[in-house]
């Protein structure tokens, strides 16, 4: 197992969790899994960042949350995008896109 | 949106964080057993699956506090925490409470309803229409300011002024006699034109007010004000077409107009300006006023400017100049100045208040020092100490002006019941709005200034030594010198104006009123008569009431001493006159026993006789200081002079007569008591060349026994010539006196408590101080004394500090006292600003008191047993 996954700065995992999400609602647990999925296994969310995250992006006003029935009718948190959380989700991602541009510029550089 | 939600859920956990708690450990263990359940499918043996997923979540207290901080109260919660503590702390302490409570409740309510008043009186605009245009004109002519308008004048005003968009003359407070419901009385009157009430933009309450045709015509009907509805009718819903009796006539009730007491309060009747009566014709009777609404743009200089061209252009007026006041000036401008100084007053307590409080809450918070020390060294965050001592505080705060707001409501409402001081626009006294947002910002300047003790404690906690069980405080706070310096500064400022207000008010009543005020009765005579039958009938009532074995002697006179006097001019025979420029003095129409009743000594010459009569020569007697500003170290006995008697009501035949001057009596002070006597002269009524008696007199009965017990044989006697003669105002002269002192002696009584307050404040804040200073010294104290140091030289030691302060507190007071003085010299009588006596009886009573509140603290610490002392780490 990559025991070197790489340390996600704190706004990165924000913009994952929100992209997430905008795939439709989950609980915790399932937000982590379905990172991993759509990393294609290169990225794992630790539960100690994970859920400090959704807490203090629940306090942004960009996700919900209420109480839900799980796959296997357990009772879970579901958290779900709120409209400011769609809208923050386009601002971090060209922010992102403008950041990686640029850096990759610098890094090839020979 | 979802953020509202979010808030609303966390402000719900603020009563079910438990609740809060258990969800968040549930969704934590949802995960682990997904995960568990997760790591059973990869193969995983049981206990390594469940460890496994434990061991992801690392530090799962940590995540829950996390969580709980998020969703939890948060500040909301440690908020009320700190309330509740504060609560439960305050509860304990009752006694200190109590005594934080009621010094800031003091200072806070004291300031509010000074500030109400300043407010209500001062800065509340006039409540009619675009009342910052209404302006009241006056004239100035030669030596005289402030000299009303004439009726000529106020006909050129209106047809050539260009500035206004309204002009209103009237003429408040004359007196109609009358009857309502079988009950005669005096009413008062005020007299207006078509234009006043439309310029005040103030409209009927019911019925109608005069038709423009009605200002014509002297007759009724009459219309009222609310106040006479209300009283005189009950607030009859059928009022309009009712029938009173005014004037000998049955009159019906037109209209009610609403009350204006901002302008002319306590108007019973709205009567019509005639402009066809003969005294409205004659340019040199100024008595109208008359008040003016400037067009939006103008400016009142150009306004006066203009005004005063259109008064030049009338006879005899070359020198004449228009003045335009503020309305409210006008009305207010005299209690400018006191409420001014109340108001410093009031915030000089309250800065005391403030220290007192800064240096209990100091005192309190030593005491919990180590408290403080044994939380920080737990691991406790500095801040959140800060934040729970700072509520507690903030508690206090919120509880003292609760008890201050509820304080000023109730004084203000007493100010306004009870009329107290006299002040204009009195009626409107009440708290409102801009007052609560004052109090308010005092309330949290005070809680700033009391979050600055904690934070200052906090720098100083030393927690070795807080641990140990000593002195946790490092160094003595030099905070302590400043209180006392500032609270002896602003306790002299107080002590020395209340010296001067009360040095004045001695000043006043024991100042020479010119006449004998005891055993005096007077009372208000309004008839119907308007010419020479008036004579006859004052001179039956005088008759039957100088019979009565109460009586001495008794007389009736237009002026009231200390009250008020109309105007007159005169002519000399002996001199050159300028029509433009006419000697005015104050003139007074009396029967013959005027002097002997009122008890005016007689210098020169003689006093009336009953010859003195209409076939007689015209007499006139004059008052010393007439006759020093006339006759200068001459005689004037038997020199004559002219009068011209002005006012409305008087009649002019023309050429005003010769009189000759046949006495000269001593100075009364006819307008004030604390103004100067002018120039004054008196003639027999009898003698009045127009043929008309005033219909309204002032009756003066000197009495053998206690004047009030003379009342009702006076009245009887009176009743007895006319069963329907109304008989008004029946009042002591003493106690008319005393009315007229009304204002002076409400700043008096309210900056003397100022005064009072500040001293006592101030002695506990100076005995507070030093007993604490002296407590954190007592190891220091032990030494000394185990090495050999006398009682008396402790002694000599802290008081000799403690002095010194108090010493550069009374300089620095005596140099305020100074400014505050000069800024009070209108209220002062016959004393001047550097006052001795205030001063030095200021000073010896601080000191005294300063002196004693520093000696006992001193002397118990001083006696203090040395093995003890040093035992007490």
């Amino acid at each position: 197992m990559a025991k070197q996954k790489p340390e996600l700065p704190q706004g990165t995992l924000d913009m994952l969790v929100l992209k997430a999400l905008s795939l439709g609602p989950m609980h915790g647990y399932g937000i982590g899994q379905r990172i991993r999925q759509l990393a294609g296994d290169m990225l794992q969310v630790e539960e100690g960042t994970l859920y400090p995250a959704l807490y203090r992006i629940e306090g942004r006003g960009w996700i919900e949350s209420e109480w839900g029935v799980s796959g296997n009718n357990r009772r879970a948190r579901f958290y779900r995008l709120t409209k400011s959380g769609r809208k923050q989700l386009a601002v971090e991602e060209s922010q992102w896109e403008h950041l990686s541009v640029a850096i990759n510029k610098v890094m090839q550089a020979t | 949106m979802a953020k509202l939600r979010y808030w609303l859920r966390r402000v719900q956990a603020l009563w079910s964080s438990q609740r809060v708690h258990d969800e968040i450990a549930e969704e934590m263990r949802f995960h682990i057993e997904e995960r568990t359940a997760e790591n059973l499918r990869c193969g995983m043996p049981a206990e390594e699956a469940l460890r496994e997923a434990e061991h992801r979540f690392g530090h799962l207290t940590r995540i829950r506090e996390q969580g709980y901080e998020l969703r939890g109260g948060g500040w909301m919660e440690s908020l009320l925490r700190d309330l509740g503590h504060g609560v439960r702390l305050l509860r304990r302490r009752i006694g200190f409470t109590l005594a934080a409570s009621l010094t800031l409740a003091l200072g806070i309510g004291a300031n509010t309803a000074v500030f109400s008043v300043m407010e209500s009186v001062l800065l509340r605009p006039l409540p009619y229409e675009h009342a910052e245009r209404l302006y009241v004109v006056r004239e100035q002519m030669a030596q005289q300011d402030n000299l009303r308008v004439s009726g000529p004048d106020f006909e050129d005003f209106s047809q050539q002024s260009r500035s206004f968009e309204f002009l209103s003359s009237s003429l408040p407070y004359f007196t109609m006699a009358g009857a309502v419901n079988g009950n005669p009385r005096t009413f008062t009157v005020a007299g207006v034109d078509e234009k006043f009430f439309p310029e005040l933009g103030v409209k009927p309450l019911m019925g109608r007010m005069y038709r423009s045709e009605e200002y014509h015509v002297d007759s009724c009907p009459m219309v009222v004000s609310a106040k006479f509805w209300r009283e005189q009718l009950n607030g009859d819903p059928h009022v309009i077409g009712r029938v009173f009796q005014l004037a000998g006539g049955p009159c019906e009730i037109a209209g009610v107009m609403p009350d204006i007491p901002d302008l002319y309060p306590n108007i019973e009747i709205w009567a019509k300006m005639l402009p066809e009566l003969e005294f409205m014709h004659w340019r040199q009777n100024k008595f109208l006023t008359v008040i003016v609404r400037l067009k939006p743009g103008i400016f009142p200089q150009q306004a006066e400017q203009e005004l005063t061209r259109i008064l030049r252009q009338g006879d005899g007026q070359a020198e004449v100049n228009a003045r335009l006041l503020p309305l409210r000036d006008e009305l207010v401008g005299k209690v400018r100045t006191q409420l001014i100084i109340l108001m410093g007053s009031v915030l000089l307590v309250l800065v005391i208040t403030c220290m007192n409080m800064i240096y209990l809450l100091l005192a309190r918070m030593s005491g919990r020092a180590t408290e403080v020390a044994v939380r920080l060294s737990l691991g406790a965050r500095p801040t959140r100490i800060l934040r729970q001592l700072v509520t507690e505080n903030l508690l206090l705060v919120a509880i003292g002006s609760g008890l201050g707001i509820a304080l000023a409501f109730n004084l203000v409402r007493m100010v306004r019941h009870y009329n107290l001081g006299a002040i204009p626009r009195g009626q409107q006294i009440a708290m409102n709005g801009p007052v609560l947002i004052f109090s308010m910002v005092v309330a949290l300047l005070l809680s700033i200034a009391l979050a600055w003790g904690p934070y200052t404690l906090l720098g100083r906690i030393n927690i070795q030594a807080g641990l140990k069980g000593g002195n946790a405080i490092s160094g003595r706070p030099r905070y302590f010198r400043t209180l006392v310096l500032s609270e002896v500064c602003c306790a002299t400022v107080l002590l020395v104006a209340a010296g001067l207000l009360v040095r004045s008010f001695w000043m006043v009543q024991h100042a020479d009123p010119g006449f004998t005020p005891d055993h005096l009765l007077t009372a208000y005579v309004r008839t119907n008569y308007y010419s020479a039958e008036g004579a006859a009938y004052f001179d039956r009532i005088l008759d039957l009431v100088s019979h009565a074995p109460e009586v001495q002697s008794a007389a009736f006179a237009d002026c009231y001493p200390a009250g008020r006097a109309s105007t007159a001019t005169i002519q000399f025979s002996d001199r050159p006159n300028d029509p433009a420029n006419p000697a005015s003095v104050e003139g007074c129409w009396t029967s013959t026993d005027f002097f002997r009743s009122i008890g005016v000594p007689l210098r020169r010459g003689r006093l009336f006789s009953p010859h003195d009569n209409a076939d007689a020569v015209p007499v006139v007697i004059i008052n010393q200081a007439l006759a020093n500003k006339y006759w200068p170290n001459k005689d004037p006995l038997g020199k004559r002079i002219a009068i011209s008697y002005l006012g409305p009501g008087r009649r002019n035949t023309g050429q005003p007569r010769f009189r000759e001057i046949v006495g000269v009596v001593g100075d009364v002070k006819q307008k004030a008591l604390d103004l100067p006597a002018l120039p004054a002269l008196y003639m027999p009524f009898y003698q009045d060349e127009t043929h008309h008696v005033n219909a309204a007199m002032n009756l003066f009965v000197r009495t053998r026994v206690d004047p009030r017990a003379a009342s009702a044989t006076v009245r009887q006697q009176v009743l007895q010539v006319n069963r329907e003669q109304p008989l008004d105002r029946m009042q002591t002269m003493d106690d008319a006196l005393f009315a007229t002192l009304a204002p002076r002696r409400f700043s008096l009584v309210l900056l003397g408590s100022f005064a009072a307050l500040a001293l006592v404040l101030c002695a506990i804040g100076i005995y507070g101080t030093i007993a604490f200073v002296l407590s954190q010294r007592t190891r220091e104290f032990g030494i000394r004394i185990a090495v050999g140091a006398a009682r008396t030289d402790l002694l000599s030691m802290v008081l000799k500090e403690g002095m010194l302060l108090v010493g550069a507190g009374l300089v620095l007071g005596g140099g305020l006292a100074v400014f505050f003085g000069r800024a009070m010299s209108n209220l002062l009588f016959a004393i001047s600003p550097f006052d001795p006596l205030a001063f030095v009886s200021a000073v010896i009573l601080l000191l005294s008191v300063a002196a004693v509140a520093c000696f006992v603290p001193a002397w118990r610490s001083s006696g203090i047993d040395p093995v003890k002392a040093l035992r007490a780490e």
